[in-house]
């Protein structure tokens, strides 16, 4: 099974990535793909529960449809979003820059960064 | 510095499109690079746009993580640091023609960890790379 | 033979973006890689045809001969549909050889040719 990793550093609303990273992570599922989701920086504000919108929904979409989202513990600490705030299936890890880069180059068949 | 990636370890490279501390693009590009040094892979980055600021010497930044040094312990540790001699010659970082000896274009405003060094720098890490990731250029 | 695919999301002109892609594009090409080139979202507007002197009106280099210089170097451009239409550009406006597609559709050329991707 085809393996992809997607990796966001930007705002769910900013049209610097995350509306693609969420496009590709459906059409990878509907593809049988196996895709995980790394949340970075900014990136971890997808994170957030009750979004309305695009990346809001498809995030939930995701997790329902069995994609593994990660998203950076000291990101959201400093962005002050605690963990009642994030969506409930989202994976809060500390040092996912290891993770990340483990999965991508031993895992991973593809990854795309925005 | 080691300026040769040995061909077994496998690669990855970066590139930077936005300068240093305007976003935290470098900075995630910096630590991931660490990261994947610290894990015995091979490491290339490739500076292009105002990411080639980021091969400014004397960065001293008061409060923010300090991207000039991260990028000299990247070096230090292995990985080969190039950045675009166009986007630097359009910012005032090259001095002079290439030079075939020290295998770059001189600048002394770059720091010695970064080579200036034509697109084909990145188009070459493209093929050979296991991955790549783009920072601050979407 | 690396698969690449640039895709761009940005103006031509207002920012550097689009010159940094379609350089990436045109020297991938030359050394023979496959490379797709995407335009989408404001980068559907590097699609239109018919630029007149930018160098001279503005100071900067055509975008369109860059992308004319990419299709003969035998590199594939696709536009984005839905960009297009958010913007009221139609399809007699674009280069020639520009293929215009879905957003489904785009997908899969990321997924299935985008060994390596660069997104500006």
């Amino acid at each position: 099974m085809t393996k992809i990793a997607l990796l966001i550093t930007k705002t769910p609303h900013s049209d610097e990535g995350a509306e693609r990273m969420c496009g590709i992570s459906k059409r990878a599922k509907e593809r049988e793909m196996d895709v995980t989701i790394y949340m970075l920086g900014d990136g971890v504000l997808c994170a957030k529960k009750d979004q309305k919108g695009y990346v809001g929904t498809n995030i939930k979409i995701a997790l329902e449809n069995g994609v593994s989202i990660k998203a950076s513990a000291n990101d959201l600490n400093a962005r002050a979003i605690r963990k009642e705030q994030v969506e409930p299936e989202i994976e809060i890890v500390t040092d996912l820059e290891s993770q990340f880069v483990e999965d991508i180059m031993e895992s991973a068949d593809r990854v795309i960064s925005w | 510095m080691v300026d040769e990636i040995i061909k077994e370890k496998k690669v990855l490279s970066l590139m930077l499109f936005s300068g240093p501390y305007g976003s935290q693009d470098a900075d995630h590009m910096c630590r991931i690079a660490e990261k994947a040094l610290e894990k015995g892979y091979g490491v290339e980055i490739f500076l292009y746009g105002d990411g080639v600021h980021a091969q400014m010497k004397d960065q001293a930044p008061k409060m923010f993580y300090n991207v000039g040094e991260a990028l000299v312990r990247i070096a230090e540790k292995g990985g080969v640091i190039k950045s675009c001699v166009r986007c630097s010659t359009a910012r005032g970082y090259v001095n002079n023609e290439f030079d075939e000896t020290s295998d770059r274009y001189p600048s002394d405003k770059a720091m010695d960890a970064v080579k200036i060094y034509s697109l084909y720098g990145f188009i070459s890490m493209i093929k050979s790379s296991d991955k790549l990731l783009t920072f601050g250029s979407a | 033979m690396v698969k690449v695919v640039i895709e761009i999301s940005h103006p031509p002109f207002g920012y550097e973006h689009t010159f940094a892609g379609l350089y990436v594009a045109s020297a991938s090409l030359s050394k023979g890689y496959d490379v797709t080139v995407i335009l989408r979202s404001d980068g559907v507007y590097t699609g239109r045809k018919g630029q007149i002197e930018p160098m001279k009106n503005i100071n900067l280099p055509a975008t369109e001969d860059l992308v004319e210089d990419i299709i003969e170097l035998d590199g594939r451009i696709i536009i984005e549909r839905s960009s297009m239409e958010m913007r009221g550009i139609n399809e007699d406006e674009l280069i020639d050889e520009i293929e215009v597609m879905d957003t489904q559709d785009i997908h899969d050329i990321i997924l299935d040719y985008g060994e390596k991707v660069v997104a500006f």
